[in-house]
C-alpha cells in the first residue's frame, strides 16, 4: 500500500466507503512538516492495510475544495467513514501517536 | 503547522539502539553543526533528529542574517547543515528522545522505540512555540490559529490576519504574511518592539500593517461547528484603560516566545526557572558528560548563527571529554 494523491474533487465517491476508514492528507509542496509526515503516513498505509486507506491531495491543485472543508493550515488529516467526516488532525503526528489513533478509529467504526 | 506538544510518553523503549559515543538530541542548526564538529574530531556520534528535522530553522522562510547568505530559505539551509554533517560521519535518525537518565555505561537516552548508552549527551532540542492559553486557541488550532507563518500564510490570501507579540520572529512572519493577506494588525501588549531596529522600519513603511499598542487578546471566537468554520473574530483588551474590543478577523498567528524542549531531562541536568538548561562557559551544564547547545540554553540571543557557533563548541567540549 501507499498513499494515492487524488483530486479534491475524487473525496466524496472515496469517503462514502463504510468497510474501511478514508484518510485525506492535505497537503502543499512548500510545506516542510508535511514532507516530514509524509513518509510517517507511508508506512501507516502498509500497517493498516485493509482498515485505513490513504489519500492526498495537493491544496494548491484543490483549493476549491480545500477552501469549502476549511482546511487553512496543512498538513490537515481528514478521516471519513460512509460518507461523514469522523475526524481531522491537524499538524505533524509522529507514527506511534497516529497509528494509535487511527487504530482506535478503526476499531469504533469498523465491525469485525 | 507544526508540533506543539512536548515529550508526548508513548509506550516503553522495548528495541536496543546501541552503544554511541555521543549522542545528539535535536535537529535544528545547533545538532547539525554539532554533528559536523563531531564527525571531523571522529567521534562516533549519533543525532536524533526528532520529529521535526531542521527545527525552527525549517519553518524559517528566510534568513538574512546567517554570514555568507543574504536571504536564503531556512529550509534549504537546514537541509544543507544536515548534509553535511552526513558526510562528515555523524549518523542520523528520525528518532525523539523521551527520557534521558544517568547509568553506569553513560547517559542512558531512550526514544519511542529505542534505548542507547552515549558517554556524552549534547541537549540540542530547540524551544517550541509558546501558546497564550486563551479561550477558543485550542479549538481553533488549524482552522485559523496557528504558529507559523510559513506553513499556513497562503491560506489567507486577501483575508484579514491577526498577529500576536513584538519580538524578530513577530514582525518577520507579520512582513511575510503582508504577502498574501489584505490587512495583517499587529497586537502587542507593550508600546514599543523589542525587534531589531531593521526589522521595526520595514514594520512601520509597511502600509498593510496595523498595529494595535498596549493591547492583548483576550479570546479567539469563530464558528466551531460547521465543517469550513473558523474563526471570525477576536476579542481585545486595552492595557492602558482596560476597555473591551471585538475586532472581526479570519486567522490568528502566534508568536510570543518559546518554551525550551527540556521535558526528558528534567532530572538529569540544572534548569533555570524558565526551563532552559543552565550552563557555564557556554556549553557546559550541571553534569561533565552533557553539553547543551542553541535555543535550549539559557542564551540571551537565540539566532541561527549562535546556535551553530554552540553546537561547534560543544562537539569540541564532547570531543576533550572523551579522548584527552
Amino acid at each position: 500500500m501507499a498513499t494515492t494523491r487524488i483530486k479534491g474533487s475524487d473525496i466524496d465517491a472515496l469517503a462514502a466507503r463504510s468497510d474501511r476508514i478514508t484518510l485525506v492528507d492535505f497537503t502543499a509542496t512548500w510545506c516542510g512538516p508535511c514532507r516530514m509526515i509524509h513518509p510517517v503516513l507511508e508506512s501507516l498505509s502498509a500497517r493498516l492495510k485493509g482498515r485505513v486507506d490513504f489519500y492526498e491531495v495537493d491544496v494548491d491543485q484543490s483549493p476549491k475544495e480545500a477552501n469549502q472543508l476549511g482546511i487553512r493550515g496543512v498538513p490537515t488529516l481528514i478521516l471519513y467513514h460512509g460518507g461523514r467526516e469522523i475526524d481531522r488532525v491537524v499538524g505533524f503526528r509522529d507514527a506511534g501517536s497516529l497509528e494509535a489513533h487511527l487504530t482506535g478509529l478503526a476499531d469504533t467504526h469498523l465491525t469485525g | 503547522m507544526i508540533d506543539l506538544r512536548l515529550g508526548v510518553v508513548d509506550a516503553p523503549a522495548s528495541r536496543t539502539g546501541g552503544e554511541v559515543e555521543l549522542l545528539i538530541a535535536g535537529g535544528g542548526p545547533a545538532a547539525w553543526t554539532a554533528g559536523i564538529y563531531a564527525g571531523r574530531y571522529r567521534l562516533d556520534t549519533l543525532i536524533l533528529a526528532g520529529h521535526q528535522p531542521g527545527g525552527q530553522l525549517a519553518l524559517t522562510h528566510a534568513i538574512e542574517n546567517f554570514p555568507g547568505h543574504s536571504n536564503v530559505s531556512g529550509q534549504l539551509l537546514a537541509d544543507e547543515m544536515r548534509k553535511q554533517a552526513e558526510s562528515a560521519g555523524a549518523r542520523v535518525a528520525e528518532d525523539q528522545v523521551e527520557s534521558a537518565r544517568a547509568g553506569e555505561e553513560g547517559i542512558v537516552i531512550a526514544t519511542t522505540s529505542s534505548e542507547y548508552t552515549a558517554r556524552a549527551l549534547l541537549i540540542a532540542t530547540g524551544a517550541a512555540p509558546r501558546k497564550l492559553g486563551i479561550p477558543g486557541e485550542d479549538a481553533f488550532y488549524g482552522r485559523g490559529v496557528s504558529y507559523c507563518g510559513t506553513c499556513d500564510a497562503p491560506f489567507f490570501r486577501d483575508r484579514r490576519v491577526l498577529v500576536v507579540g513584538g519580538g524578530d520572529t513577530a514582525i518577520k512572519e507579520a512582513l511575510y504574511l503582508t504577502e498574501y493577506a489584505s490587512e495583517v494588525v499587529v497586537v502587542h501588549r507593550r508600546d514599543e518592539l523589542r525587534a531589531e531596529p531593521v526589522l521595526r522600519e520595514r514594520l512601520l513603511s509597511n502600509d498593510r500593517i496595523t498595529m494595535l499598542w498596549s493591547t492583548t487578546l483576550l479570546e479567539i471566537r469563530g464558528d466551531e461547528d460547521s465543517a469550513s468554520g473558523g474563526v471570525t473574530s477576536v476579542l481585545l483588551e486595552s492595557v492602558r484603560d482596560g476597555s473591551k474590543t471585538t475586532e472581526p478577523i479570519d486567522g490568528v498567528f502566534v508568536f510570543i516566545g518559546w518554551d525550551p524542549a527540556t521535558k526528558p531531562f528534567r532530572g538529569l541536568v540544572e534548569l533555570t526557572p524558565d526551563g532552559a538548561v543552565s550552563t557555564t562557559g557556554g556549553v557546559r551544564t550541571s553534569r561533565p558528560d552533557v553539553f547543551a547547545a542553541g535555543d535550549v540554553r539559557d542564551t540571551d540571543l537565540r539566532q541561527v548563527v549562535t546556535a551553530a557557533a554552540d553546537g561547534a563548541r560543544a562537539a569540541f567540549a564532547a570531543y576533550r571529554l572523551l579522548r584527552e
